[in-house]
């Protein structure tokens, strides 16, 4: 399983933080870019959806993958087009994809792309099954509340498109998953679906946030999500390692998903990584849930972090709370 | 478990903020700048160096460096 390409495509909307963001207090924006790490995210548009954002990306990646070569779709987002039919396959076919590759929505969140990829590696063992599109597209900030400083500043909309293909011999990447139930307290979005639809009370609530009336509103507990981080990621990653059969020495890069320079700051401090093999990519973008791994992969190579053959262990966790996580060995193309 | 070296991980997690002098009886909350940030690097540094998991209940009470102190010695049944 290797990963051969990565386009990343981020709504034209910046937002340059700056301290008028924070009431003109020079010392309390310091102070954010400190703690959280963001300079600058990417704003979707009312109304664009996830699906949006991967266009442009995908078709990028189609100018290098050849469409007919694409035996299968996986689309990773929180917020799907439609109840039904999946958005999968609404862009297989706005992307002209053969009508033999096969479709799937992944609404997982943080742990997304490592959740995919997991996919990825069981639809390999199938010999029709060459090259996997992974699009990746979330737009968080739709789903924030105007004058929620907390969450609005932490979070920017991505999409992103990941060229996934066979290798001639298959090397070991094992998976880790897990869940806590107990997190769903401390990241949620309770409104829009079956069990509490939208009504009157709620869009009466919201009368001046049509983007909550449209996608509901995140609720997020930071000192909950940072218990459940501190209580299982460190022990996920101790089980990366263990299934792998790899010595923490041997990692070249850990790289998670990018939360919070405070959230990987601690991952980093607790699981004793040395801070030069930790991936930081919060500046530009912010946390874009499922699009932070293949990001910061990218950002990543780009700045020439990656050698051939590098051990990168990557694991995404968040909403749920849920985690999945392997090692990849870096293949420069 | 010391209360000095116990202040002097709080100042090395607070290092956003500059000239940070802290003593047993200094109020948490009192500290310049003090935000929801930094009660989780509080959490996270207790955790990462006294295995002690704190609850946003618990720390709901603490007001100074010594109750803080104190409250996690109790916990790992110092």
């Amino acid at each position: 399983m290797k990963i051969r390409e990565i386009e990343i495509g981020y709504p034209e909307n910046q937002h340059i933080l700056s301290p008028p963001d924070f009431d003109g207090d020079e010392a309390v924006y310091r102070q954010f870019l400190h703690q959280v790490g963001v300079e600058k995210r990417y704003l979707s548009e009312p109304g664009e959806t996830a699906s949006d954002l991967v266009l442009l990306p995908a078709q990028r990646m189609l100018e290098k993958l050849p469409a007919e070569k694409v035996d299968f779709l996986i689309f990773s987002s929180l917020t799907l087009d439609f109840k039904t039919p999946t958005t999968s396959s609404v862009l297989h076919h706005k992307l002209g994809l053969k009508k033999n590759c096969g479709v799937m929505d992944l609404p997982f969140g943080c742990a997304g792309f490592p959740m995919a990829l997991s996919m990825v590696k069981g639809l390999f063992s199938n010999p029709n099954i060459q090259n996997v599109l992974i699009l990746l597209g979330e737009i968080p900030s739709q789903a924030i509340h105007s004058e929620d400083r907390e969450l609005k500043f932490l979070f920017g909309d991505a999409g992103v498109a990941v060229w996934v293909e066979k290798e001639e011999v298959e090397k070991e990447s094992n998976f880790v998953f897990g869940n806590d139930g107990e997190g769903f307290n401390y990241l949620n979005v309770l409104k829009g679906g079956a069990k509490f639809p939208f009504d009157e009370t709620f869009l009466l609530e919201y009368k001046n946030e049509p983007q909550i009336q449209r996608q509901g509103r995140i609720s997020m507990d930071g000192l909950g999500i940072l218990k459940m981080v501190l209580k299982h990621v460190p022990e996920a990653v101790h089980s990366i390692l263990e299934t792998n059969k790899v010595t923490a020495e041997e990692i070249d890069h850990y790289l998670f998903h990018q939360a919070s320079n405070l959230v990987l700051n601690t991952i980093q401090k607790k699981c004793n990584i040395p801070p030069e093999k930790m991936i930081y990519q919060m500046n530009d973008g912010g946390n874009t849930v499922s699009c932070s791994i293949p990001i910061a992969w990218k950002k990543a190579e780009l700045e020439g972090r990656f050698k051939p053959g590098d051990k990168i262990v990557i694991l995404g966790f968040g909403v749920g709370f849920s985690w999945c996580g392997t090692l990849l060995r870096y293949e420069s193309i | 478990m010391e209360i000095q070296e116990f202040i002097k991980n709080i100042l090395a997690a607070f290092d956003d903020v500059p000239h940070l002098e802290l003593e047993p009886t200094s109020n948490l909350r009192s500290i310049e700048g003090w935000n929801s940030m930094h009660v989780l690097l509080l959490v996270a540094m207790i955790d990462i160096e006294y295995q002690v998991l704190l609850s946003g209940e618990e720390l709901k009470n603490v007001t100074t460096v010594q109750a803080l102190f104190t409250l996690v010695k109790q916990r790992r049944g110092e």
